[in-house]
């Protein structure tokens, strides 16, 4: 596997996006894995947005979110975590391994937790190995 | 079946005076199809069939945007149509998603005993020389020059059909005959089983074979009761280019995941999109799956109840298990 | 002289073909019956109706037209270099084990891709390095009628062999010189007269099969009449049900129309052309958002219109070999038969 492995991010602009900019104001050391897409809220994402980034060989996605309850639009992320459990639920069922696809929720004052879960994640990651572009 | 058609055939005359036109089977290129018929004048009732291959759900023609051209409908007017048990769930997610309105469509129930695969016929006897065709509720006979077969209802109904648990139409104006027992035996998500048995490489592979057949005639997503965005379909647009044009298993395979995740929560299980394939795909076991995932979730089943949103349209602050 | 060969010689000769040529052959899979690439000793269906049509053999779904690659040299940002590759498919193939129907359409679509207008080079290449081994159709279908478009069930002259299957045995002949190289002489027999007459009897009494559900006429009479029936209120109802899926253009062997798109990706790209059908409703949907063809009934009075009445009046052939798929696939049972016969008569 190369070095590091490309991991898609999904973060909404209020919370997580800052949390992951805190985390880089901060000097908090991390992998350089994560290719971030910043979203209004994780409530715009379309469940086929990070569907569509592992079937064309992203090796993994990572969503993050505001803690739920704490949505800039009240409930957009209520919303999605119905439908991001779905989908990591269903992804198996088309041969997609689920450990490929996580979702948190990582506020803004959350540096040290976002440096934590990029961490994890791309060990998890790496130990999957590449991913096959289906 | 033959006094409930009688009685159908009574009744569709009796409503043809209220509706526009009235949506029913008639027969269909042989003794073993039926086919979806309209009905607009009082002398074309006397072409109503029914049978056990009146498989169709009639519910296609419901929404307004598939409402057939040179049969539409001017406000206030009214569509007659004949539901199955299995066809009265699609409506009843269409009325519980708001996609067309109640005081529009009269409904004629009845029950229902299972409808015969033909393809389950195949290796039985030579279908396409069938001239005679007998059938009651636990058995059929079917007849060719040479040869005669009888076969045990049960063998040959679709997947669908076995252990029926809504046999009788969920939501009607006129129901005719004796509600039918639902089955005793549960099997809601039979298939769906057997493959998350599998591993997750044989998963990939099965697929791989499947969506390798697909010919992307898109008949799965029109004939779909709950696909209704027509010309809007995000699989018909170039811009974004979500779909590639190329035909192969990749592109396939994601063409059918786009579906899968625009029926999560409203897949109602007809089964229509695999019945249709004319490459034998079993396409409806992704929604099946999604159904399944989303009864353990939230306990929910479609086109059961109208007034019950469906669970992606809503949430819960403290979620029970998430 | 035609020769012989035994049913459970004929993995043997599919093999020797195969080696020699990529080679097509009905096969059943997951249950659907295919005309595939034949993988050594892999069970062949004689029996079936392939669900597509052989036209995919010579006119895949799917054809790469040409590669292209765009190539940039970092210390001269402004200047981008182009390679363009075209494709040439000029591997020797075999059609094997298709319905006389099946070759009525290859032929047909020589018309259109061979024909006096237009030299396709991609289909042309391939026609010319194909042989076309056909089988006397004894498995006539509920929903075949290639006698009343002018076909027959058991001759296919535009075919390279002819196989016609007697119980465990399949006499063969050799249409084309090219055809007769086929042959594998230590794998047939010869035959003898008996034989040639238990052949005679097994196409006469596949002849007899077949229903006619009408009679056509002269092709000119016919396409005056889809004319005439252009603004008739029969083709709403006839089309009722329709769902303006693909099927029946898929299925059709001779429906030939295609869609050219470039799908790049980074620097490199491919040009393709895929089918498409004109009963999807964006076939016709202009750049203006206008649409000539936006209501079902249109269109599909337009594929049949175009295989009753343009294709005989431009080209002088009918466009159907009457293989009866459109109406077997027809997830609504809409029977063209039945609209042909209505038509006719109006």
């Amino acid at each position: 596997m190369q070095s590091e492995p490309r991991i898609i991010g999904f973060l909404c602009n209020w919370c997580s996006y800052a949390g992951a900019d805190m985390a880089g104001t901060s000097r908090l050391k991390q992998p350089a894995s994560v290719r971030i897409i910043r979203l209004p809220c994780t409530g715009r994402i379309n469940p086929l947005l990070p569907l569509k980034a592992l079937v064309d060989g992203a090796d993994g996605v990572l969503i993050s979110g505001c803690h739920p309850g704490d949505c800039h639009y009240r409930e957009g992320n209520l919303y999605a975590r119905r439908r991001l459990e779905l989908l990591h639920r269903f992804l198996p069922f088309v041969g997609i391994d689920p450990k490929r696809l996580r979702y948190v929720w990582v506020s803004a004052s959350e540096g040290q937790r976002w440096q934590a879960i990029v961490g994890e994640f791309t060990e998890q990651i790496k130990k999957l190995g590449t991913a096959k572009a289906q | 079946m033959k006094d409930i058609l009688a009685e159908l055939k009574k009744k569709a005359a009796e409503i043809l005076p209220e509706v526009s036109y009235f949506i029913c089977y008639g027969s269909g290129f042989d003794l073993l199809h039926s086919a979806p018929l309209f009905v607009k004048d009082k002398g074309d009732i006397d072409r109503l069939v029914l049978n056990r291959f009146c498989i169709h759900n009639l519910t296609s023609y419901l929404p307004p945007q598939k409402w057939p051209p040179g049969w539409l409908l001017e406000p206030g007017e009214k569509i007659g149509l004949v539901l199955k048990g299995c066809d009265s769930r699609s409506v009843i997610h269409l009325l519980a998603e708001k996609a067309i309105l109640r005081s529009r469509v009269i409904i004629i129930g009845l029950p229902c005993w299972g409808m015969i695969d033909v393809n389950k016929l195949r290796n039985r006897i030579d279908i396409n020389r069938i001239n005679r065709v007998e059938q009651d509720k636990e058995s059929i006979m079917l007849f060719t020059d040479a040869n005669e077969v009888s076969a045990d209802i049960k063998d040959i109904l679709y997947d669908k059909c076995i252990n029926c648990q809504y046999p009788n139409t969920l939501i009607s104006d006129h129901f005719i005959g004796a509600k039918k027992e639902p089955d005793k035996g549960v099997q809601p998500f039979g298939k769906v089983l057997e493959l998350e048995r599998m591993s997750l490489l044989e998963r990939s592979a099965f697929w791989d074979k499947e969506f390798a057949r697909c010919i992307r005639c898109k008949a799965c997503r029109n004939v779909c009761p709950v696909c209704y965005c027509q010309n809007n379909c995000l699989l018909d647009t170039r811009v974004p280019h979500w779909i590639k044009e190329r035909v192969d298993a990749n592109s396939n395979r994601w063409y059918h995941l786009i579906r899968a995740f625009h029926l999560a929560g409203r897949c109602t299980e007809c089964g229509e999109c695999a019945r249709v394939c004319p490459m034998r795909i079993p396409i409806n076991l992704l929604a099946m799956k999604m159904n399944s995932e989303l009864f353990e979730l939230f306990g929910f089943r479609s086109g059961i109840d109208v007034n019950i949103k469906p669970p992606l349209m809503t949430f819960q602050l403290e979620e029970d298990k998430l | 002289m035609p020769k012989a060969i035994m049913q459970d010689k004929l993995n043997d000769w599919l093999d020797s073909i195969a080696s020699k040529y990529q080679l097509w052959a009905p096969q059943d899979k997951d249950g659907a019956c295919l005309l595939s690439p034949y993988t050594p000793g892999a069970p062949v269906n004689l029996k079936c109706r392939p669900q597509l049509s052989a036209k995919k053999a010579l006119f895949p779904q799917t054809e790469c037209l040409l590669k292209y690659q765009y190539h940039k040299d970092k210390s001269k940002p402004e200047e981008t270099e182009l390679s363009i590759s075209a494709a040439n498919p000029n591997q020797k193939t075999v059609i094997w084990g298709i319905a006389p129907c099946d070759v009525s359409g290859i032929s047909f679509f020589e018309n259109v891709f061979i024909g006096a207008g237009y030299q396709d080079t991609y289909f042309k290449t391939r026609r010319s390095n194909t042989l076309i081994a056909a089988i006397a159709c004894q498995h006539a279908e509920s929903t075949c009628f290639c006698e009343a478009v002018g076909g027959s069930p058991v001759s296919a002259p535009d075919a390279d062999l002819l196989l016609t299957r007697i119980d465990h045995e399949y006499v063969v002949e050799a249409l084309t010189n090219e055809g007769a190289t086929l042959i594998d002489e230590g794998l047939f027999t010869t035959v003898e007269e008996a034989k040639l007459n238990a052949m005679q009897q097994v196409k006469e009494a596949a002849l007899s099969k077949l229903s006619k559900p009408f009679e056509l006429g002269s092709l000119p009479s016919v396409a005056d009449k889809f004319l005439k029936a252009f603004e008739s209120p029969y083709w709403k109802e006839a089309t009722a049900a329709c769902l303006s899926c693909g099927i029946c253009t898929f299925v059709c062997p001779t429906c030939y129309c295609f869609n050219i798109t470039d799908e790049a990706q980074g620097m490199h790209g491919q040009r393709l052309r895929c089918w498409d059908a004109c009963m999807f409703s964006t076939y016709t949907l202009e750049a203006s958002g206008h649409n000539p063809r936006n209501i079902k009934f249109q269109r599909y009075r337009n594929r049949l219109s175009h295989k009753f009445s343009y294709l005989i009046t431009n080209n002088n052939v009918l466009g159907c070999t009457g293989c009866g798929r459109c109406i077997k696939e027809c997830p609504v049972g809409i029977d063209l038969r039945s609209i042909i016969s209505h038509i006719l008569a109006e």
